[in-house]
């Protein structure tokens, strides 16, 4: 038995019956708000207004199809393994005014590496900004390289590892600008997401050494 | 990694920021349903909320997009409140939603192009005022003073029932938690009642 269909007041009642939806997660008041008129619709807003104040959580159904729809979109946008640093360094870069090829560039003479170990960085960081490279995997002497190439403190590249990001390519707004000559642009001009000039770098597309090298070491921990 | 897997009664304990920081520790330990399972009890506990923030300001076409994007950015920022209490955290959701809000409307007028930096949105560490609604609404603080003013009006018992039922709790249960013994869910429903209407009366005569 519901408590709130023994009480009179029709506002408070309402209110009630609200409360009880908003459990359930639904948390829009229109089609509660819209049985009443004038002051009794304003008293119930207020009312609601003063519940939803109180930070009150919901619960919805699991097999709710409009939760589980939104949830799925969610999910989509914040399960890349490299967390919010991909989107962080692309930024950091932008703001620096250097393209991909430049921050390889660089790591590839702080660690002194070969022709083909700077082909492996190349590789490496591309997944990293491309969100499929476990930021877990990453050497503190990675993240201070990078930080001093991008004119930071590799804190902030840490915590942005540490948060939950998207991979590129998802639709995370204008944060992605990336740099023009690292991308294609289509027929009208607009930048084409997802493509960025090369190959998608998969992270299956590589053949792995047998033994991990320095350069494995440094983006994936061996 | 250091993941440790605990209970649904364990997991359902966690605090918002805790409950974050449990799915990125799943998902650095490639425990995907783990991470997939807190996630989900994230954005379930909240999603009244937003959709309550949401649904003041936005056509219900737009609705689910709108909710989803303010989720992103508030799992993606919230590692960075750590320690704050509930109703700061709350608060932060609810700036947080209301900027979801204007970018995809302000979004929605502009042709597909490129947003310079320069154009994008502020960051979401900014702890400012709350601005859900028009740039200078004071509606919600002269709403809490009216409602602050009337509760003095009550006794003390009476205060706590009213701000237990503002709460969501239902009439038997705050007849039940009343401090004093006597209180039955029909005395609730009627300070409550009271309480209601001369809100309402004072409305009607501040108008």
């Amino acid at each position: 038995m519901n408590d709130f269909e023994e009480t009179p007041d029709p506002v408070i009642h309402a209110f009630d019956e609200y409360v009880a939806e908003f459990r359930k997660g639904h948390g829009d008041p229109s089609p509660f708000l819209e049985r009443f008129e004038g002051s009794e619709r304003k008293s119930l807003e207020t009312l609601i207004e003063s519940f939803v104040a109180t930070g009150p959580e919901s619960s919805p159904d699991p097999g709710d199809p409009r939760f589980n729809a939104v949830f799925e979109k969610v999910l989509d946008e914040v399960s890349a393994p490299a967390g919010g640093l991909s989107e962080h360094l692309a930024l950091l870069r932008q703001k620096a005014g250097k393209t991909q090829a430049a921050v390889v560039a660089a790591l590839a003479k702080t660690f002194e590496a070969t022709p083909q170990e700077q082909e492996k960085i190349d590789e490496y960081y591309h997944r990293l900004e491309w969100g499929s490279l476990p930021a877990s995997g990453l050497d503190g002497k990675l993240y201070s390289a990078l930080a001093a190439i991008l004119g930071v403190e590799p804190e902030s590249l840490k915590e942005a590892a540490g948060s939950l990001g998207s991979r590129y390519g998802a639709s995370s707004g204008p944060v992605f600008a990336r740099s023009l000559d690292q991308v294609d642009l289509a027929e009208d001009a607009s930048i084409v997401p997802g493509v960025i000039g090369q190959a998608v770098p998969d992270s299956e597309s590589r053949s792995e050494p047998s033994r991990p090298d320095r350069i494995d070491e440094l983006f994936t921990g061996g | 990694m250091n993941f440790k897997p605990i209970s649904e009664h364990e997991l359902a304990r966690l605090k918002d920021d805790e409950l974050i920081s449990h799915a990125v520790a799943a998902r650095d330990a490639r425990k995907q349903d783990a991470f997939e399972e807190t996630l989900k009890l994230f954005v379930g506990r909240r999603f009244g909320l937003v959709e309550y923030w949401v649904s003041r300001k936005s056509n219900a076409n737009d609705r689910d997009e709108i909710v989803s994007r303010a989720f992103v950015s508030i799992i993606k920022g919230i590692g960075k409140f750590r320690g704050r209490s509930t109703g700061q955290m709350v608060e932060w959701m609810r700036t947080v939603t209301g900027r979801r809000i204007a970018d995809f409307y302000r979004d929605k007028e502009k042709t597909p192009r490129m947003v310079p930096l320069g154009e994008q949105p502020k960051e979401d560490e900014d702890w400012g005022p709350t601005n859900l609604g028009n740039p200078d609404d004071t509606g919600g603080v002269e709403v809490e003073m009216l409602i602050e003013q009337t509760l003095e009006t009550r006794n003390e018992v009476q205060q706590e029932v009213i701000r237990l039922r503002m709460k969501g709790y239902s009439s038997k249960e705050v007849a039940e938690m009343s401090s004093d013994q006597k209180m039955s869910f029909t005395n609730v429903d009627k300070i409550f009642s009271r309480f209601r209407q001369d809100i309402e009366k004072a409305m009607q005569d501040d108008a």
